[in-house]
């Protein structure tokens, strides 16, 4: 399979680019695996990649992210260095050009869906969105799934799978910005949970007034424990009393405190 | 709020099966969702979202009721209530005070055809 076009497009560049590279192919066959073998590989591959970014190009159209299409075309380059025998005479780039393209069609119809969706559901899909395209042009308006079946000749059912296939052609990643808009923030960013923190507003919002009702010294004790960290030795040090007798206020305040919330 | 994806899959297989167009047919589960969105924001967790589907020829029926947190009606100044008013032929909310918890319900109606923009 030559892409006539494609050829010619490559074969204007090889007058000017790729003509050096061609002894190389040659040298590379006569050695053996090893450093030298593999720098020669690397300098056609990098010394083609025009090639690969050429036939990258011609698919672009089709909703497939332009880097991906880049990577597999290069694969395919890669694949065609690998494979390719200068003793048959032919030259590289009537080989690399079948074989990027078929690189690049395999990555369609494998990869193209987001969920693996048997073959013959893929090409019913295709069918019905290629149907109905041309039944809305033709009648003006949105076709119906049975006048789609008539149209192709398949049975309501198998419209029905077809446009149900569609679905999964392309999964939302969680990564996906959503509009572009003013708050563009990733779907996973927008995915809610309850806050861990609602439970601690509820309790602070009980325990204020208890607290304000506390004397200042026990008030005071508290404050240095639980939002100073304080050990109760160091608070005794603080507020002039026994470690004993802040142990004593300590548990006294929090028995008074979850008496409180519990009445409130 | 887990079952979304199935009520939204019930809801395009139908309208596909009633022959409503590629258009409608998207509309609808865009309608079923949206209707849905709205009362799972004020139902009480936990508790379960109702749907209903009833079929007519040429018309779809979809009402859905969720157990919410208090009374309010429904807010119908929202966007999401706009956009559902756009795609229905009609469409009703309401609340029934009558049980311990208040039920909050939307019942709206589609027409094969009708819906046009």
């Amino acid at each position: 399979m030559t892409h006539p076009h494609l050829v010619n497009a490559a074969w204007r560049d090889s007058s000017e680019g790729y003509a050096h590279l061609r002894p190389l192919f040659e040298k590379m066959a006569q050695l053996e695996p090893g450093p030298e073998k593999a720098a020669l590989r690397d300098e056609l591959v990098t010394g083609h990649l025009p090639v690969a970014e050429h036939i990258a190009q011609r698919f672009s159209h089709r909703g497939e992210a332009h880097d991906d299409l880049l990577q597999v075309a290069t694969v395919g380059l890669i694949n065609a260095v690998d494979r390719f025998d200068p003793d048959r005479g032919t030259e590289f780039l009537s080989f690399a050009i079948p074989t990027i393209m078929g690189e690049v069609r395999r990555h369609f119809r494998d990869t193209g869906w987001s969920v693996r969706v048997p073959r013959r559901l893929q090409e019913r899909h295709l069918a019905v969105s290629t149907a109905s395209s041309e039944l809305a042009q033709q009648l003006g308006r949105a076709a119906t799934p049975s006048e789609i079946a008539a149209h192709l000749g398949l049975s309501k059912e198998e419209v029905y799978e077809g446009i149900e296939a569609g679905n999964v052609y392309r999964s939302q990643s969680l990564d996906e910005i959503l509009s572009p808009g003013e708050d563009n923030t990733a779907m996973a960013d927008r995915l809610g949970v309850d806050d861990d923190a609602l439970d601690g507003v509820e309790y602070h919002e009980t325990l204020r007034p208890l607290l304000n009702q506390l004397p200042a010294r026990e008030r005071r004790i508290l404050i240095l424990r639980f939002y100073g960290n304080m050990t109760q030795t160091e608070i005794a040090h603080r507020v002039g009393l026994s470690q004993m007798h802040v142990s004593r206020l300590l548990a006294k305040t929090l028995k008074g405190l979850r008496d409180g919330i519990a009445d409130s | 709020m887990a079952e979304m994806p199935l009520v939204r899959t019930v809801a395009g297989a139908i309208a596909m099966r009633e022959d409503y167009d590629i258009e409608a047919i998207a509309d609808v589960k865009l309608i079923v969702d949206e209707a849905c969105s709205l009362l799972v924001d004020r139902a009480v967790a936990g508790t379960q979202l109702v749907c209903r589907f009833e079929i007519e020829p040429g018309t779809i029926r979809f009402a859905a009721a969720v157990e919410g947190f208090d009374a309010r009606p429904i807010d119908d100044t929202t966007l999401g209530w706009g956009l559902l008013v756009s795609l229905v032929d009609d469409i009703t909310h309401g609340v029934d005070t009558s049980r311990p918890l208040p039920l909050l319900r939307i019942d709206v109606l589609v027409r094969r055809g009708g819906s046009a923009p």
